[in-house]
Parts: C-alpha cells; structure tokens; sequence
C-alpha cells in the first residue's frame, strides 16, 4: 500500500500523542487515588465510586473493542446486510444486564465484592465452584486480550499503512496501557476510556459520512449497487444464517454481560441512578457504533471491490485514507478517528487485564496462597499476573491464529459458561454447588472441544450454545435431584438452602 | 451475611415465583416501591419477541422486494424491531428499576455494606467507609 495519508511520520506523531495523552490520564487519575489505589477494593472497582459519565464511557469503550470497528466492517464487507444482527447482539448485552444487574448491584455493595468470584462465594460457598469459575474467567479474559493484542497490530499497521509495523505498534501500546494501569488501576482505566470512548464515537461518525460522500449515496443506492451486483448480500439470508442471526444474539447477550470486567463495572457504579442511566444510554450505543460500521462496510463494497478475507480485513484503514483525502476537516477528523480506533482497543485491553489481575490477586492469591498478606502485596501480585499475562500473550500475538473473528468467537463459547452460575444463582434458591460446578464444567469441556475439532456450528447454532444448553441442563436437572436440605460434595460445600 | 427480609413481604410472592436465592438485606426502601425487571417476566417475553420478529426466519431465502425506503423489506423489519429492542432496554431501565434509589438519593450516598461483609478495608477501618468509597 502506497500513497496513504496516514503513512510515514505523521502516523507515528498521532501514534505518539495518543499515547502521550494516555499516559498523562493515567498519572492524574492514580495521584488522585491516594491510599485506595493499595486497596484491591479502590484499585479494581475504583471504590465503587465512578459516576455516571465516566461508568458510561468505561462501559462504551470497554463493550466496543477495536474489533467492533477493525473487524466488523469487514465483515459486513463479506456477509452484506445479513451482518446487521451486530446491532441487536450488542443490545442483548442490555437486556441480559436487567436480568441481574439490579440486584447484584445492591448485593456488591451490602457484601463489598470486587471479583465476580465474590459472588459466587457468597452465594455458594463452594471452594471448587469458585475455583473453576475463576479459571474459566481467566481463560476467556486471555483469550479477550490476545485478540485486542491482534487487533492493535493489524490496526496500527492497517492505518499507517504498515509504516508502523505489526509487533512495534503492539508492543509500544502494551507498554502505555500497563503503565496506566499501574498507576491508577479501575479509575485510570474508566478516566482514560472516557477520552477513547469520545474519540471513537466521533471519528465512526464521520468515517461514515466520509465513506457514504465517497460512495455517491445513502442505503438506497448502496441497496440498488448491490441488488446488481452481489445479489445474496441484499437478499434474505439461507435458514442456518437466519438461525446464526438468533444464535449469536443469545450467545453474545449471555456472553459478554457476565465478562469479569462487565460485572465489576456493576461493582464500580457509585448508585443505582448511576448505573441504570449509564445502561439506558448505552442501549442506544449499538445503533451508532456497530450500526454505523455496518453501513461502512456496506459502502466498503462499492469503494473497494473484489476484496478477498485477508485484504478485506484492512478495509477500514483503506476507507479511512480515502475519507482523509477529501479535504482538511476529513483528514483531522480520520486523525481522531485513527486515534480512536488504537484507543478503543486499548481500552478494552486494559479493562481485560485489570479484571485478570484483580481474579489472580483476590481469588488465587489473596484466597488460598497467602491469606494473610496485606493487601497491597495481594495489589502488586495481581499487576505483576497481569503483565506476566501479558507478555505470554503478546508471544502468541507474534503469530495471529485466524482472523479477528474466530478469536472472538472462541472466547464467547466459553465465556458464556457462566451465564447460570451469575444469573440463575441470582434468584433460584435450589441451585446447588455441585450441579453447578458439573454444569459449567460439562458446558466448557463441550463448547471447547467442539470449537477445537472443528465440529459446529451445527445448523447455525454455535458450539457455545450447545454447551450452555448442556450446562443449564446438567445445573437444573442436577439441583433437582440434590433437593432442598442437601448439603452437596466432599468439599464441604453448601448449597444455598442450608446456608440460609 | 445472608438475612432474610422476614419482616417484609416478599415481592417475589406477589408473581408467583420461589424468593430469591441471593437475598439482598434489608434496604430502607418501601417493598411496595420497590422494582426490579426480573420480577416482570412480560417485559422480557416482549424483549425476545422483538429480537424474534426482527430474525430473517420467515420469508423465502434470497427474497428483496418489496423495497421499504430503498432497502428490502426484512431489512428494514429488521431495522425497526432493532430500534424498538433498544427503546424498551432503555425504558426498563429508566421506568422499571428501581431497589434502591430512594435511599440513596436520600442520604447522597450508596447504600452502605452489612455487618460481616467481608471486605479487608473494613478490619482496617474498623467497618467505617473511606473516602474513596463515595467519591
């Protein structure tokens, strides 16, 4: 790629500034912490303090990774309107949010919880229960961060034009993010997300009106472009893809409400007007970020013809060069956009990481390794699992398996194991431990395996949802039979009826 | 730590369905003002609906016309059950929540822990709240 606005010094000079400003965000954010930021409390959950601004945008900017704009334009470049249920999936996230959010909310506070896994103690009180859903959460948070590790490079070096190279702009990036967050933790992270939240709505918008200048027209005449000239985009999907579309709003909706770092902006709401008002905006957000991108990639289909997987993965660092060639303001705004684009996946990086330190720090370490230890050592262990994290990571990140997209849905398979033990556990008092733990277990070995060995989707139907379907199954049918006044396994677990 | 509001009425007792498994302790607010979606299964059977209507289930494979605003018309049905699925999320959270606000807004702060939660900060602070919890 010859020829781009963004290559050559002045892509690295947005680079830097963004990542100038990161930084200064961080250092300001963790001096104002003082001794909270020592507490796991105040450093993971920002003492449950955050307002409703910043819990907004560190929800907005932590929910929409740089996938939701580096990889979903090219994908509806490649499955046409059919890619428009990556709006109503981002919806569901809402939805399945009111599902629980309200009372675990008014639970984080009466219990002081700052992991997921706090939860689950409290309602459980089952040491492997906790145990494996720790594990599951740190398995599908690194899978989380490996793709936002993917996602930086192919973003850097896709917007510059590869005069940044792949691993440098990963490797500078992780660097500020880590650096960020050990300084301010939650606080740093949400402060920093509402400056990449606000730099990503903007340049999505105008990378809009950019690419729809460019292409002559609005959905109209994108529809007529390409009733003639690739028919099975505009057309009614085939059944498996209308099941797919069913499919993955599900799938996501339970997947990525019950993220570790989801559930601990629950935790860091600072009230419940905070948190409702920060959710109610953001049902709103899917219909301007990921509905927006989907109309960029439509027009991706008349910019840049003939695109095969891999070149159309660069789609959006092509359609932004064009869009910045227009005149002055489309390049200072593709600018913002560039930047907010690397922000955006930093961000959610960052939220990630945090929420994989806090599960090591509170739920490995400060719970069976050294319960006594004070709790700023408990802080310091889990930023140093984090960068340890990281760097393991940042190996695999070398060597990108797959496109952006089959990373992501390998994490959601899994991830949304856990959807019974937070959501069901809320409000079925006969949920027992031991069904509980047999379930998600099941439900991960199944989704795994099958995603492994390739097999699935079946019909349209993800491997995930086959596991989910087992692990509700397995949990219900399980407690049932447990029955009320059990008390459940061989390690001294109880079930909630007992406990209450 | 997991007390049962004994006192008050059970809300869950007014649908039909078990109380809870995770009892939330007691809050201050009036039980009868008291909302929360889950206790509102039609909201949710609407939800789904919606995301149902708006899948491209129902009409034959590779259909376009009729055209509706210059896009096909399971597109645009599509489009408009979005937006609705949005608009409800929000009214829910807007219109059908509310467990603790009013104790909240009274008192300028979030409702405080229980007695016996277990939170580290607590034992160095002898239970009393710091400074960066309410910021």
């Amino acid at each position: 790629m010859t020829e781009l606005t963004f290559a050559g010094p002045s892509g690295v000079l947005i680079l830097s500034a963004y990542a100038v400003l990161m930084l200064l965000i961080g250092w300001w954010a963790g001096r104002g912490q003082g001794g909270g930021g020592r507490t796991a409390r105040g450093y993971y959950t920002a003492g449950g303090g955050l307002g409703m601004v910043t819990l907004f945008f560190t929800l907005y900017a932590t929910q929409y990774s740089g996938n939701s704009v580096v990889g979903y334009a090219p994908q509806a470049y490649r499955s046409g309107f059919l890619w428009w249920h990556s709006v109503p999936f981002m919806i569901a996230i809402i939805a399945v949010y009111l599902l629980f959010a309200p009372r675990l909310y008014v639970l984080a506070k009466q219990q002081r919880f700052v992991t997921p896994t706090d939860f689950v103690r409290h309602r459980f009180g089952s040491t492997r229960l906790c145990l494996l859903t720790a594990v599951v959460m740190l398995w599908g948070l690194g899978n989380y961060v490996l793709e936002q590790l993917v996602a930086m490079g192919h973003g850097i070096a896709g917007l510059t034009g590869e005069t940044v190279p792949y691993e440098v702009g990963v490797l500078v990036f992780v660097v500020v993010m880590l650096t960020y967050s050990w300084m301010g933790g939650m606080r740093a992270v949400a402060m920093t997300d509402v400056m990449q939240g606000i730099a990503l709505l903007v340049g999505v918008a105008v990378l809009l009106i950019g690419a729809l200048y460019l292409a002559g027209g609005g959905l109209g005449s994108l529809t007529t472009y390409l009733t003639e000239t690739a028919p099975e985009k505009v057309g009614v999907p085939e059944g498996s893809d209308a099941v797919n579309w069913l499919a993955m709003i599900v799938m996501i909706g339970f997947g990525a409400a019950v993220y570790p770092h989801a559930i601990q902006r629950v935790y860091a709401a600072r009230t419940e007007r905070t948190l409702k008002r920060s959710l109610a905006w953001m049902a709103w957000m899917p219909l301007v970020t990921t509905g927006v991108v989907f109309v960029v990639g439509l027009a991706g289909l008349q910019l840049f013809p003939g695109l095969d997987t891999e070149r159309s993965e660069q789609l959006v660092g092509m359609i932004a060069n064009e869009v910045a060639g227009v005149n002055l303001f489309f390049y200072l705004m593709m600018i913002l956009l560039f930047g907010g684009v690397v922000a955006a996946i930093v961000s959610t990086a960052d939220s990630a990481i945090l929420s994989f330190s806090s599960i090591v720090s509170s739920d490995i370490y400060g719970r069976h390794i050294a319960p006594d230890a004070p709790e700023s050592r408990k802080v310091l262990v889990g930023k140093l699992a984090g960068v340890a994290a990281v760097a393991v990571l940042l190996l695999l990140a070398w060597n990108p398996p797959g496109t952006l997209l089959s990373i992501f849905v390998l994490k959601f398979e899994l991830i949304v194991q856990l959807a019974p033990v937070f959501i069901l556990g809320l409000y079925w008092k006969r949920m027992a431990a031991g069904p509980t733990f047999w379930g998600m277990l099941s439900g991960a070995v199944v989704a795994g395996a099958a995603t492994l060995l390739g097999f699935g989707p079946f019909y349209g139907v993800p491997a995930g949802l086959v596991g989910l379907a087992v692990n509700v199954a397995i949990c219900v049918i399980g407690s049932l039979m447990v029955g009320r006044s059990a008390v459940s396994d061989d390690d001294g677990d109880r079930t909630a009826a007992t406990r209450a | 730590m997991d007390r049962r509001r004994s006192a008050d009425p059970d809300p869950d007792e007014q649908t039909g369905s078990s109380s809870p498994a995770a009892p939330i302790a007691p809050t201050g607010v009036d039980p009868a003002a008291e909302r929360e979606p889950i206790r509102s299964p039609w909201l949710f059977a609407v939800l789904f609906a919606l995301v149902l209507v708006g899948t491209p289930l129902w009409y034959p494979t590779g259909a376009i016309e009729p055209l509706v605003f210059g896009v096909p018309f399971w597109f645009a049905i599509a489009v408009a059950t979005t937006v609705l699925f949005s608009a409800m999320c929000c009214w829910i959270c807007l219109r059908r929540w509310n467990l603790v606000e009013p104790v909240e807004q009274a008192t300028g702060a979030p409702i405080g822990p229980v007695p016996g939660a277990d939170d580290a900060e607590d034992h160095r602070t002898g239970g009393h709240r710091t400074g960066e919890d309410v910021r």
